[in-house]
């Protein structure tokens, strides 16, 4: 029943009848009274309910403010987060790429003074070849080095990527905060 | 008059209506899709009351948040708690609003002066 009936149905009530009354012209002062009683009532209903409304515009005005301001430390603390892990992950990987490099290194270099020196001493005799060697030895390692850190970077960041925690972060951090509405007011 | 007891949902308010006891309780939010259609059994309860009642009424209000038609239901609320109070029985209202929250409070205010209704304002705890 309610389903049917306006927010202002005793008043749009109280008016039918006046407009009833004055068709037929019926108007006594009695009626009259209670139609300035009712006109006077729908003024303090239109004075409440604007105040009341305004009020609570600003309350969410206020809410919004103060998500959106949330939302800019989120997006901001994602941010950071974002590169410290990215950091975290260069640091890991840089040491991974160092230890599988010196280890190469220290097989290589020894490797070339046990076997590969007295075999090209005795070939050809060029003073501190074996110096040189173990020089160009170093310079490939270097170069060979970055390549690794390519490797396991883009290893480590596939492992982040499946993990989803890149989405999450970006997920967390919307950079355009919507406005909330009355039904999403904070609780 | 029957007892009216609603609990609390995220878009409604707690409603306790006890004419036995004199008691009314309105707490929470209230964003209603049919503002009527939720508070017209408490109004028609009031109206009744109004007729019928025979002990004093306290109501606490503690609402967090509610949309323009549900102010038009409060506004039809407090009327017959002042028809009931014409009638000679005393009506308490308590408005109780967060210390944090201004605004509501001064929404109490607004109903208080508009209406000519004393409100007792009551701090929550923070």
């Amino acid at each position: 029943m309610t389903e049917a009936l306006s927010l202002f149905h005793t008043e749009e009530k109280s008016l039918n009848e006046f407009k009833e009354m004055v068709k037929s012209d019926a108007i006594s002062k009695r009626s009259l009274v209670r139609f300035i009683d009712n006109y006077d009532d729908l003024i303090t209903q239109s004075k409440v309910i604007t105040r009341v409304s305004d009020r609570l515009q600003s309350k969410l005005n206020k809410a919004n403010e103060q998500i959106a301001a949330q939302n800019a430390t989120i997006s901001d603390n994602n941010k950071l987060l974002h590169n410290t892990i990215e950091q975290l992950v260069k640091a890991k990987v840089s040491k991974k790429a160092s230890t599988i490099i010196l280890t190469a290194a220290v097989v290589l270099f020894v490797a070339e003074e046990v076997l590969l020196e007295e075999a090209i001493n005795s070939y050809v005799d060029i003073p501190y070849i074996g110096l040189i060697v173990k020089l160009c030895i170093a310079l490939t390692l270097k170069a060979f080095e970055s390549t690794i850190e390519k490797f396991f970077m883009r290893r480590e960041h596939s492992k982040i990527v499946e993990e989803g925690l890149w989405e999450e972060l970006e997920v967390s951090s919307p950079h355009s905060p919507g406005l909330i509405t009355s039904e999403a007011v904070p609780r | 008059m029957e007892r009216i007891h609603i609990q609390a949902t995220e878009f409604t308010p707690h409603i306790t209506f006890d004419p036995s006891n004199g008691l009314i309780e309105l707490k929470g939010n209230s964003t209603p899709h049919n503002s009527l259609k939720f508070y017209h059994k408490m109004i028609v309860n009031l109206e009744e009351y109004a007729i019928r009642g025979t002990k004093d009424l306290t109501a606490n209000v503690a609402f967090r948040y509610f949309n323009t038609s549900s102010s038009k239901c409060l506004y039809d609320m407090f009327k017959q708690l002042d028809k009931i109070k014409k009638k000679g029985r005393q009506v308490t209202i308590n408005w109780y609003y967060s210390p944090s929250d201004e605004d509501m409070y001064e929404v109490g205010k607004d109903f208080s002066e508009l209406m000519n209704l004393n409100f007792n304002f009551i701090e929550l705890a923070a």
